[in-house]
Order: C-alpha cells, then structure tokens, then sequence
C-alpha cells in the first residue's frame, strides 16, 4: 500500500444557522485515499457529500480536524499545504454552463489550467487540443463559446479541463446529473476511458449506481454528516452494511433486474 | 399491437400543438389511451414534449394552442372545453403531481391549512372515495397521507413546507391527488427531486394504489430506468413526435426504431 494521497483526520463543517446555532453539515469524516484510487462518495440528498468535496478543494471552510496532502498537514482552511492541494487539484461540477465563462472559448477554458501552470503556448494548445479530442471535441466545436456548445459539449469540455495539467487530484461532483440520458452515457463512457487512461486519483459524489458501479474502486457512504460506510467498492455493492448504502443498491438491482429481463444486460447476481 | 383504446380512460388522438411564431409543431399527431389500472410512460430527451402532453391534457397549454385532435377522458372531449369546464374536473376526474414539491405548497401556509383547503375544495368526492361522511373527510385524508408513508401526519402538518422534506411533500401530494378517486393521475417528473431509492418506493406504492384503484395513471420521465421497474407500457417521443409505443418489456429488449433503440441502451449500462 502506498503513502496516501490525501488524508481527511475526523474533518468537520459546521455553519451558522439564521438563528444563530451551529449546525454540522459535516461530523468527524476521516479518510484516506491512496494515489490512484476512485474513491465514490454516494448517499442521501443533504447527508454532506457536497460540503466533503467543498472542504477538500477550500470552496467551504472545515471548522474541525485536520487534512493531508502528499503527507503535509493542512491545520486550516487555505494554508500553504491547502493551497498547494488546490493547484493539484481540478474539479468537475454538476452544471457545466454554471463552471465555463461564457465569454471565452471551450478552447480557452481547456488552456486556462495549463496556463495558470505556467506551460508554454504552442505547448498548451497541443495539449489541450489532444486531450480534447480525447473527449470527442473537434477543433471547430473548441472555438465556441459555452452558450453556442450543447450542455454535452460543454461538460466534456470541462472533463478536458480537468485532466489537461494531468491533475493528482481530481473531483468530480455529480458530473452526469445535468444531461439528458443519450448524453450522459457517452459522457460515461468517455470519463470511464479516460480515468482508464491516465490513471488520476478520483474523489466522486454521484446518486447513479450505474456510475459509481463502472468507475469506482472504493466507495464511501455519508449519511446526515457521517461517514457511515467505507469499503472497496465490490463489497460496497455486492454486501452494503448500511442502510443508505443497501437502499442505494436495491434500487440499482430492481432496474437492472427490469433490463435484464428485456436481455439488454446480463442477468442480475442477487444481492445477499 | 394496438393501445387499448376499448375501456380506456384516457384516449389522445392526433394531437397537434403549435408555438406562436414557430413553423415546427411542438407536438405532432401524438396518439395515446391509457385503461384503468394501468401505468404508460412517456419518456424522451428535454424539449421532446413530455410536459407539453401533460399540460394539453388538464388544459394548462398556454401560451401553446391545441391546433388539432381530440383529449377524451372517459368519453368526454377535453380539446374544446372552456376553463371553467376544466376546473370542474381538475382534482375531481384527473390529477397531476409535477416535479418541485417545494412549488405546489404556498410557503406562508402551513401544510395543514393546505391539506384542509384541499378537502374543503373537493370535500364529496374525498369521502365518497374514503367511504366515509363528508364531516369525516379530512380525518381520511390525513389516514391516507399516514398510508403514504408520511408518521403523525396531522402533528407533523402544523409545520410550514420550508419545514418539511421533498420527499415527505411528494408523499403528501401523492395522497391529496388520489383521495378524491380520479380517473387519471398524470405524473410529470415525480420523482425528478427525490433520491432513487426514495423515488422508487414512492411510485412503488403509487402503483400498487393506482392498480387496486382501477386509477389510470401516465408518468412522464427522463429516467428510463424507473419507467423500466414502474410502467405496463411505454411511450417514446422524440422532438414532439411519436417514435414508439409498446409494452415495457418489448420495448426495453425488442424496440423497432433505433431511435428507441439507443435511448434504452443509454439507460441499460
């Protein structure tokens, strides 16, 4: 087992409610995720698995605990280690047009990170270009402005963002969600090849079973604030201890069980 | 394989909808029965004309105009009727769930005054459909709302919706739109807020309602994966026109249009 990657010791979020109480969004979450892993984080709605992929990339402070990042203690939201996890780190959001500026190219967006690393132009174009067309953007489709991109375009372009300085860290948060079905299962496959290929290490929040059955090696379960199951991911689906986890799964099966009966995918093991 | 159109509660034909200033129709000749009991889900990408279908139907099409065909719901035409015909029939003979639970509640109410609106609104039909006296009704509903998996219903209800769960809403909606025992229940995106597993178990116990019921129900979604587990036949509309109908078996595992074809394979992975 190698060094982890990023470690989360009982990580905290509490906000202040309008009357004045601290409410945690988040309560005690420790982790630790080894470099190559896919971590999924799945649960209820509101249970916090947002506010952990926030807290980790500084866009909400933790109020408790501690993190690592490639072994440096991060003690406090936005200290020299936090910041040095955030320029490891890149995100992919749920909405797309809500993450790309909207005056500036796809082709802009994906050379933006490069940029912001210091990498040369011609450089930059090079690589943003073969990381695009890795995600099936074609040269023309890059010289468009998010609004005049489909919302598929746009989110693979983010994808292509995200993997173009070959990140140590990526985060992904519901990146499907957003995308009608045809869309979202090419989107699927595409990010399915690509962590394939390149290997980086994967924090994910999905609701879709189908997702986290295709990409991850561990999940995380979170319920109401706490990490309530954490386990590589074939045990997570074949044998949830958790309620949230076994809903989670049950509900996959009785969908796969319906293709199945229609021959489109191959029968259901049953879940013990 | 013709739909049922014997015995059905619900019969579109040729339904025909036009957008101001837009040549391409928004729907298209779009044909539909659903019988009692029975459970037909219309499915398609954004923009295809689900909602539009559900909105024709309780007549709420506006600012779109009905250009052509006919909406009989138990034998009575719909396409003509005058609004205040409508509202005679909405809530009592059909009924519709939407999406946003958060937006069917008025938030300077608490979900008690709603509920008690509701009964006072349709007070009859609501204890002729729960076999009990008019002066009974809401006691009922408040049972019925209990049965839908909402505990202390009446306690819980003197809370405001902000209050309140999206799922806990979407179950008390579930139980206020059948009480009064409509023919038709239209479900457009029921579950789109709500977590898969509380999605499916709501429309699970929907269903088993709707079938000892005799209540025809059309549930249009996205997501082909619950209209797999949930519907007896499925619809599949595409840009406004109809692509493929058929029972949900056969369209899932031997759809004829490869349209239909690689929307169920984009469900099935």
């Amino acid at each position: 087992m190698s060094a982890p990657l990023l470690v989360l010791d009982t990580l905290s979020v509490a906000v202040r409610a309008p009357d004045g109480r601290a409410r945690r969004i988040l309560e005690g979450a420790s982790l630790s995720v080894a470099p190559g892993e896919v971590v999924a984080i799945v649960g209820p709605s509101g249970g916090g698995k947002s506010t952990l992929l926030k807290a980790v990339l500084g866009l909400t402070r933790f109020t408790g605990g501690a993190m690592a990042f490639e072994a440096a203690p991060i003690r406090r939201p936005l200290d020299a280690a936090h910041r040095r996890l955030r320029a490891a780190a890149e995100a992919v959001f749920q909405n797309p047009l809500g993450a790309l500026n909207p005056h500036a190219s796809l082709r802009a967006a994906i050379e933006e990170p490069l940029r912001a690393r210091g990498v040369p132009r011609a450089e930059r174009a090079r690589r943003a270009e073969a990381v695009a067309a890795r995600m099936g953007l074609d040269t023309e489709t890059l010289d468009r402005r998010p609004g005049a991109a489909s919302l598929g375009q746009a989110q693979r372009a983010c994808i292509a963002r995200a993997l173009a300085p070959r990140p140590a860290l990526l985060t992904l948060d519901e990146p499907l969600s957003a995308l009608d079905a045809l869309v979202a299962a090419e989107v699927a496959a595409l990010l399915t090849e690509v962590i394939a290929e390149t290997r980086p290490t994967v924090l994910f929040v999905s609701h879709d079973m189908r997702l986290v059955r295709r990409l991850a090696t561990r999940v995380v379960v979170i319920e109401a604030g706490r990490i309530v199951e954490d386990a590589p991911a074939e045990r997570v689906l074949a044998a949830p201890q958790s309620d949230a986890a076994r809903a989670l799964v049950d509900c996959d099966s009785r969908r796969r069980a319906a293709f199945a009966a229609a021959r489109l995918i191959e029968p259901v093991e049953t879940v013990a | 394989m013709s739909p049922p159109e014997a015995g059905a509660v619900l019969c579109v034909e040729d339904l025909t909808v036009l957008a101001r200033g837009r040549v391409r129709p928004v729907l298209d000749r779009v044909s539909l029965a659903v019988a009692a009991g029975e459970t037909l889900g219309v499915v398609g990408e954004s923009g295809s004309g689900k909602t539009t279908i559900a909105r024709c139907i309780i007549r709420q099409e506006a600012p779109l105009a009905i250009a052509g065909g006919s909406i009989r719901l138990m034998g009575e035409e719909l396409a003509g009727r005058s609004q205040r015909g409508m509202r005679a029939l909405r809530g009592r003979r059909l009924a519709m769930v939407e999406q946003d639970p958060i937006g069917a509640f008025d938030p300077l109410f608490t979900v008690r005054d709603q509920i008690a609106e509701f009964v006072a609104a349709h007070r009859g039909a609501v204890a002729a459909a729960a076999g009990v006296a008019p002066a009974e009704a809401l006691a009922a509903t408040f049972a019925r709302i209990e049965a839908f998996g909402v505990p202390d219903a009446a306690r819980a209800a003197r809370a405001w919706p902000h209050q309140w769960s999206r799922g806990m809403l979407q179950r008390v909606l579930f139980a206020l739109a059948t009480a009064p025992a409509p023919g038709l229940l239209i479900l457009d995106e029921p579950t789109a807020a709500l977590d898969a597993p509380v999605a499916d178990r709501l429309v699970a116990d929907l269903r088993r309602l709707a079938r000892a019921e005799g209540v025809a129900t059309i549930l249009i979604t996205h997501d082909l994966g619950l209209a797999a587990t949930a519907c007896d036949r499925i619809l599949v509309l595409r840009r406004g026109e109809m692509v493929e109908t058929g029972q949900t078996r056969t369209l899932l595992g031997a759809a004829r249009t490869d349209y239909a074809r690689a929307l169920v394979a984009s469900a099935a992975w």
